[in-house]
């Protein structure tokens, strides 16, 4: 009898399905999106901010966070999501990621127009896994480069949210649609969903405002 | 999930209550006779629940008596060659040719009555001697005796006015379907009946099965009725009748056999088992047939049962009562929880994100 309740158990454990999402920071997995290339006022790229042009390094902090859309699930549209999240109903999850996953990213750049490939393969060799158990519900995924530490400020949360992140202090900011990671067996393309081009002056703005949320900037 | 596992796991005595409560029993075994019969090994255990089967035989019949007819009759005749004629007729007297016929020996009475006409002739007693020859004659017997010429005649005279004689009728009564001898020659009717006889003195017989046998010796014409007043059978000469019924190939529980049964065994209740290709099973209750069964080779327990329900000794059990409801009850119950589960089962899904 022993036996046969630990052959249910066995079961009933082995019926787990384990799927795994990369998330593209672009559309496609050699692409950068405009989020993550954008050039500043003075035509610098963003990412130039935390270039050290002596060791060729370019050094910053990686923020992933799942943003809960609750009961309302928006489109792709940044009008819609906006919309949604007008409210104050869509939060930075703690309970989906009760540690914020903010990690130094740190990248060996040989040539300016090499850094893009570099960066998107130092981001993938450094972290095949930012969040080990994804919520079942629809979330949306944003990925933020910023300059701003991994300290007690952005591990602070408050009624259950992580407190947002300082936008002025943001090299690159990209998201998801709104999505199920659990129904998303692949790739996942994070971006802005504004038509902008990294040399565009709304693109600075867009990153901002991405990097803001949920502060939706009116 | 896996401590609900466990605990079902432990509850070892689930499945003995859900027996004991699902299963009629009667409150105390009902005693059972069984009378076993053919091939015991496949009869087999006879245990079964809410009976207290318990085996009896029949009772055995004791060693016959030695039969003193012939030294009888070896006497009768030394005394008649010797010419002790007052020692012949003594002899002649002791025996009981009635009795004889009766048992349906004809030839020892024969040799009686001729030796007694003979010692009666010898004597000069001319009356008793016409008196055996005129039983001779009545009864039809055939002369086979050695015996003096004199005697002879006398019986063969007597032979002959028989056979001129008017036959008269006798009306026979007594039990229904009694076998009827008439001077010791068997089954010359069924009771009641009536019959066609020569004059004189005859032995009537009557057997049958349940009943001990009786004879009367009438006188025809004087009597035209005669009554066989049978008693009832005694324990063992039922089962005398029943075991020679048996072995002739009558049904052992048939309605005679069954009325015989319960002559002598004394339980109400008699099971009949016979064993064989199949075991064939039949209830006697208060001397009645009320159920029949046949069963495969040692499921005899199953046989009682099936018998005690059709029988009325035990009340069937209700639908609800019996073991294998439950049993298709629980079956149905998990293969729709199956099928519930495999058609709403979704697998718990784990994801994992990277760059």
């Amino acid at each position: 009898m022993r036996t046969a309740a630990l052959l249910v158990v066995a079961l009933a454990c082995s019926c787990t399905i384990h799927r795994h999402v990369t998330l593209l920071l672009g559309p496609d997995d050699d692409t950068l999106t405009a989020g993550f290339s954008c050039l500043g006022s003075d035509g610098l790229p963003l990412f130039a901010a935390g270039y050290d042009a002596p060791t060729q390094t370019l050094s910053f902090n990686l923020v992933v966070d799942l943003v809960d859309v609750s009961q309302h699930v928006p489109s792709c549209l940044a009008e819609d999501i906006a919309a949604a999240c007008a409210d104050g109903e869509c939060q930075l999850s703690v309970a989906d990621a009760p540690t914020r996953f903010c990690q130094p990213v740190s990248v060996k750049i040989s040539s300016i127009s090499s850094a893009p490939m570099e960066l998107i393969a130092a981001l993938q060799e450094q972290f095949p896994e930012v969040i080990s158990k994804a919520p079942n519900r629809p979330v949306i995924v944003r990925a933020v480069a910023t300059l701003q530490p991994c300290d007690a400020g952005i591990e602070t949360s408050q009624a259950g949210a992580w407190l947002p992140l300082d936008p002025s202090m943001a090299l690159g900011c990209a998201y998801s649609c709104p999505l199920n990671l659990n129904d998303a067996d692949g790739e996942v393309s994070l971006g802005l969903n504004v038509p902008v081009m990294p040399s565009d002056p709304a693109c600075p703005i867009a990153v901002r405002d991405c990097a803001s949320f949920p502060i939706i900037p009116m | 999930m896996a401590a609900i596992a466990v605990k079902i796991a432990r509850l070892r005595w689930l499945p003995c209550l859900l027996a004991a409560a699902c299963t009629a029993r009667a409150a105390h075994p009902i005693p059972i006779a069984v009378l076993e019969l053919g091939d015991r090994e496949a009869i087999g255990s006879l245990h079964a629940d809410g009976l207290a089967p318990y085996e009896v035989t029949p009772p055995a019949s004791p060693p016959a008596p030695a039969d003193s007819t012939n030294d009888a009759i070896a006497r009768v005749r030394a005394a008649y060659v010797a010419g002790e004629l007052d020692a012949c007729a003594n002899a002649v007297a002791a025996i009981s040719v009635e009795d004889q016929l009766a048992r349906g020996d004809r030839a020892s009475a024969s040799r009686v009555l001729e030796l007694g006409a003979a010692c009666a002739v010898g004597a000069r007693d001319l009356a008793g001697a016409r008196t055996f020859a005129d039983a001779i004659a009545s009864y039809g017997l055939e002369p086979r005796e050695q015996i003096a010429p004199d005697a002879e005649r006398l019986i063969g005279q007597a032979i002959e006015a028989a056979g001129r004689a008017a036959r008269s009728s006798l009306a026979i009564h007594g039990v229904a379907g009694a076998h009827v001898a008439v001077d010791g020659r068997p089954d010359r009717c069924v009771a009641p009946c009536e019959l066609e006889l020569a004059p004189g003195k005859h032995v009537i017989a009557a057997t049958a099965d349940g009943f001990a046998p009786a004879h009367v010796v009438v006188r025809v014409p004087d009597q035209t009725v005669v009554e066989l007043d049978q008693a009832p059978a005694s324990a063992l000469l039922a089962a005398q009748q029943w075991r020679a019924r048996t072995t002739s190939g009558a049904s052992p529980a048939d309605a005679v056999g069954a009325a015989l049964v319960a002559k002598f065994v004394p339980d109400r209740r008699v099971v009949i088992v016979r064993g064989g290709p199949h075991v064939d099973g039949e209830l006697v209750v208060d001397g009645l047939r009320v159920a029949i069964k046949e069963a495969p080779r040692g499921d005899s327990p199953e046989l009682l049962r099936e018998l005690a329900y059709d029988g009325g000794v035990l009340h069937r059990p209700a639908v609800w009562q019996r073991p294998w409801f439950w049993i298709a009850v629980t079956g149905a119950v998990v293969a729709i929880a199956a099928g519930i589960v495999a058609v709403t089962y979704q697998p718990r899904v784990v994801t994992s994100v990277g760059l």
